[in-house]
């Protein structure tokens, strides 16, 4: 009796160990019933940009019954080490967001499907040449030897959001907002008087900080790689970029804990009326009108401030990317398609989340002819990759992750000096260089 | 005394006995479990340590001697990692020996609350670090969190949360690893603590030993080979921490509460570079090993 | 007030040095009983100092997000809303099932493979016998860290990476060394000579094992199978390194990605804390007195 039992409780084990295991690794299930899934990776972490994803996909999936989308949330700040494992360990999707800095490095190590064939498919559908649509930025950036990676999604740049009724109370004009980094801080110390955080400013060791300090740095003349393509940023204008940003922490106009807060955090207190400054792209005007829509007749939108070489914008933006792992490449592209269309989702989902589409056509029609995006429009036209006025590099996924941020992190925080971090970072990505 | 006489009659019919004898059959499952999730990486990752393996640059391994140990040890930062390493580890075991020794003492004392509260006691143990890690980001946070605004008013950290501050967050995460593992600690001394016989403590009370004598001449010689097996088992688990930097600071700021597990990880997932993540791997296995062995040494000895 | 029971003169100087003595233990008795209450006491302090940061965030989980960052520890007010919402996301119940699935059949498989070995280890005397327990004991001296690479890389070549499947079998890891040390001592502490009868009976060895070591073992595995389920449901590196799909994250995973789109809000993180160390704090209760009095047992030897 009991060992029978015994024996059956084994065997239901056994059978679920297999059956758990048959039905996890089964990924295409385009077989048994015809419908084809499309796996997508999508990092915008706001909820109107999940929100409009989520509107495309039901569209999409309308117009072509046969593919369902499956999307998932994959933060900027993970999205380096979920590809990485999903690379080392299988599990890629078929098709996702990536960095514009970074599909040079996967389109190398030939993880990325190129998409010229597609492309030339889809511009006989729409009836223009869809690379003549594009920035000419977002070409260079997606291309890798002569092939083409990505089709654009967005294109990005940060400005400056500011507070009119704590500019007001700190006694500060209103309608003349700062327009160089000295302006800033000087904003910035007087705004301390408000006792809200004057400038929300990022020192922790992700993304969002590189994204603010490279409007600096560039803007005080430093640059990433010198002309024998090694670390340039030894030098005094690095150095003199470096002490003002490091110092706005260190003078208390910032958040106390800033050095080790993500995006959001920041985004969120400036939205709650917390913080008088914040740095941000689009998508945050976007965010205020969905969750505190009474604090949009106090938010002004300024240029990024200008530095003693001018002024430089951050560089943003992101293709959606096929992956070579993909068994449903048909269904992937048509999903791409759909999605980096203005004849399709693109439209809805640029306008939901706020962002500048990736294609000219649609950027110079409503709402994007419209405050503030033609604010951000502008901007744009003075915006910059990290590395300027070096092209892309293989290697930028790596540098990033290791770098510049980190310098950030050490000096804001008193770790480090300016002279010894500047040190370590430069021997750091001679070091990933070198590779 | 008589469970010993008895196995030995086992014994002698038990290889007589006729189904199911060979203990090999017993044994093979678990020998397979281990052998392949354990044993079988463990080379495997001693392989994939001499081979430079990088996902962005080869889809494949293939030898390469040792230039992933030296990309490794040619990091500028890794002797920093390791000391902090080593700092964490001892200053982890610290904690747990000297909270849990008087613990241990405190729930030794029957009262009718003492069963209940050994099991709660036990919370912190079985509770997933990432649970922990996200309520202890909380508690330090720089502007509302409680523990911060008792740690800031005490003077031992600054206004800012102690996990963004270069010279603190070590320490504060240590204190959390430290907190989590008391509890396990405490279970086994009180375990060895019930095994001393009261006559012990009664015979040393009529010599007039008092209260700290006892303790310090009997209590404590009786729990050292527990406190060494435990010293061991909590210190190696110490020593691989990852879990809990990661989620609180990624290691930062700057390189300020980097660990070698961390290293590991981000050499693996950042760099993608399974081969020199598989190099660091074995070397702290070495160290590991080389840090274990005197402790062992000296537990043996003291049992003796 | 206790009485000193009086006794007739007959019994004379005898009886009144009995009193004199009941009269002492009866004093040691009520000092006791105020020691026990001191010591009640301290306990009691020690442990709510100790548990201070768990019960902060169970109380937190009932306050809204906004009264838990403007500090102050006692709450004005308490709801269920954080997590009512919590509920409504729809990765957290998947993630639930998620980890108990895996855990459940770690846990099984750990409990059914460890008896096993630790009934072999514990009866038969057999050449290898040291090897085999050096071997499976060593397992706890190895973490998940050092094998982490070459076995995330040997689970995708067999097509288990970023499967649940490949997570339990990766799983059964944690639970076996300790499994292995606790049921070899409780099956020390039962007696051989039971099988034996059986084994005279007719039973094979199996049999013995199966219908009388197994009855008597239950609380044992009922320890060892909460253990190893409570190690696996709140395992994140291994799970992290493996899983990459939503719809498969187990619980840490979720909580992560959770906190990563709502960091703000507080309340709903620390509902998640919650949900998530509730079932194993409450399944370690049960099976709390067994396990304690085991590793006593067995954990030091």
């Amino acid at each position: 009796m009991k060992v029978g039992r015994t024996l059956v409780a084994a065997a239901s084990v056994a059978a679920l160990v297999a059956g758990l295991t048959a039905c996890s690794s089964s990924g295409d299930p385009s077989k048994d019933s015809g419908k084809q899934t499309v796996t997508f990776w999508q990092f915008d972490t706001a909820k109107p940009t999940i929100k409009a994803y989520n509107d495309a996909i039901a569209a999409f999936e309308k117009k072509n019954p046969k593919i369902t989308v499956k999307m998932q949330i994959v933060p900027w700040a993970n999205q380096q080490q979920k590809i990485t494992t999903a690379i080392a360990g299988g599990g890629l999707p078929d098709v996702s967001m990536l960095g514009n800095d970074v599909v040079a490095q996967y389109a190398a190590s030939g993880n990325l499907k190129p998409l010229d064939s597609y492309i030339d498919a889809w511009s006989k559908e729409e009836g223009q040449n869809i690379k003549d649509d594009m920035y000419s930025g977002d070409t260079s950036y997606y291309t890798y030897k002569g092939k083409l990676y990505g089709s654009p999604v967005a294109d990005e740049t940060r400005m400056v959001y500011y507070n009119k009724a704590l500019f007001k109370q700190a006694g500060l004009d209103p309608d003349t907002p700062p327009t160089t980094w000295e302006e800033m801080q000087k904003a910035a110390t007087a705004l301390k008087s408000t006792g809200k955080v004057p400038w929300a400013a990022p020192m922790s060791n992700q993304y969002i900080t590189v994204q603010t300090f490279m409007s600096v740095y560039l803007s005080y003349g430093a640059q990433l790689f010198n002309s024998s393509g090694k670390c340039g940023l030894d030098t005094k204008q690095f150095k003199d970029a470096l002490t003002y940003y490091s110092g706005i922490a260190k003078a208390g106009l910032t958040t106390t804990d800033a050095a080790n807060q993500q995006a959001s955090d920041l985004d969120n207190l400036f939205m709650s009326g917390g913080a008088a400054m914040e740095i941000q792209g689009p998508g945050l005007y976007t965010q205020i009108k969905d969750q505190n829509p009474s604090l949009l007749k106090d938010v002004g939108i300024a240029p990024i401030p200008s530095g003693p070489k001018g002024q430089f914008g951050f560089l943003g933006g992101w293709p959606l990317v096929m992956w070579n792992s993909t068994k449903v490449p048909d269904a992937a592209a048509k999903w791409i398609h759909f999605a980096t269309s203005p004849k399709g989702g693109l439209k809805e989902i640029a306008a939901t989340s706020g962002i500048l589409p990736g294609r000219k056509s649609l950027a110079n029609s409503a709402p994007w002819n419209t405050e503030p995006f033609t604010g951000f429009a502008k901007q744009l036209t003075k915006a910059y990759p990290y590395q300027y006025p070096a092209g892309p590099s293989p290697k930028m996924g790596e540098i990033e992750t290791a770098s510049v941020q980190t310098a950030v992190q050490q000096v804001a925080t008193g770790a480090l000096s300016v002279d010894a971090a500047t040190k370590q970072l430069c021997s750091n990505i001679n070091g990933i260089l070198a590779k | 005394m008589t469970t010993a006489a008895l196995r030995s009659t086992t014994l002698g019919r038990s290889r007589r006995a006729r189904g199911g004898t060979n203990p090999w059959y017993y044994v093979t499952p678990a020998m397979v479990i281990v052998g392949l999730l354990t044993i079988a990486p463990l080379f495997y990752g001693l392989y994939l340590s001499f081979t430079n393996w990088s996902l962005l640059h080869s889809q494949s391994p293939s030898l390469q001697g040792i230039d992933a140990y030296v990309a490794v040890l040619n990091d500028p930062n890794f002797w920093g990692n390791v000391a902090r390493t080593v700092g964490w580890t001892i200053g982890t075991l610290i904690i747990e020996v000297v909270v849990a020794v008087p613990f241990a003492l405190l729930l030794n004392r029957r009262t009718p609350i003492t069963g209940t509260l050994t099991g709660l006691v036990m919370i912190p143990w079985i509770t997933p670090f990432v649970v922990l890690a996200y309520a202890w980001l909380f508690l330090y946070d720089g502007t509302s969190g409680p523990l911060h605004g008792l740690l800031h008013a005490l003077g031992l950290v600054g206004p800012a949360s102690p996990l963004a501050t270069p010279s603190t967050s070590l320490w504060s995460i240590t204190l959390i690893s430290g907190w989590k593992g008391i509890p396990f600690l405490t279970i086994a001394l009180l375990a060895s603590l019930k095994s001393i016989p009261e006559e012990v403590y009664e015979a040393s009370a009529v010599d007039g030993a008092n209260r700290f004598k006892g303790f310090w001449h009997i209590t404590l010689p009786m729990l050292r080979p527990t406190l060494g097996a435990m010293c061991v088992v909590l210190g190696v688990q110490a020593f691989y921490s990852f879990d809990l930097v990661w989620i609180l600071t990624q290691g930062g700021p700057g390189y300020s509460s980097t660990l070698l597990g961390v290293q590991l990880f981000q050499t693996f997932f950042n760099q993608a570079s399974p081969g020199q993540a598989a190099a660091l791997g074995t070397l702290m296995l070495l160290l590991a090993i080389v840090l274990v062995v005197p402790i062992l040494r000296t537990t043996a000895r003291r049992n003796d | 007030m206790v009485s000193v029971p009086t006794s007739p003169a007959r019994q004379g100087a005898e009886v009144a040095t009995r009193n004199k003595r009941s009269a002492r233990s009866i004093r040691l008795l009520r000092r006791d009983r105020a020691r026990t209450t001191w010591w009640a006491v301290a306990q009691l302090a020690a442990a709510a100092v100790f548990l201070a940061p768990i019960i902060w965030m169970y109380v937190a989980s009932f306050r809204p997000s906004l009264d838990i960052k403007a500090g102050g520890l006692i709450p004005s007010r308490l709801s269920f809303d954080n997590y009512i919402n919590l509920f409504q996301l729809g990765t957290v119940p998947q993630a639930f099932l998620n980890s108990a699935i895996v855990a459940a059949i770690s846990a099984v498989a750990v409990t059914v493979i460890s008896t096993l070995a630790a009934y072999a280890l514990s009866r038969f005397r057999f050449r290898g016998s040291g090897f085999v327990a050096g071997l499976l004991l060593a397992g706890q001296l190895v973490p998940g860290l050092v094998v982490l690479v070459p076995l995330v890389v040997a689970l995708r070549q067999f097509g288990l990476a970023n499967s649940l499947g490949g997570l339990t079998i990766a799983h059964l890891t944690l639970g076996i060394p300790i499994a292995v040390l606790l049921l070899r001592n409780y099956l020390a502490d039962i007696p051989p000579a039971l099988e034996e009868a059986a084994i005279v009976d007719g039973c094979s060895r199996i049999g013995a094992l199966v219908r009388i070591v197994l009855p008597l073992l239950r609380p044992a595995l009922a320890a060892v199978t909460a253990f190893s389920f409570i190690l696996s449901w709140g395992e994140y590196l291994l799970a992290l390194s493996l899983i990459t799909d939503d719809s498969k994250k187990t619980l840490p995973l979720a909580m992560q990605s959770l906190f990563q789109l709502y960091s703000v809000d507080l309340g709903l993180v620390m509902a998640f804390g919650v949900v998530i160390s509730l079932p194993v704090a409450v399944l370690f209760m049960f099976i709390q007195r067994s396990f304690v009095s085991n590793l006593s047992t067995g954990g030091v030897k």
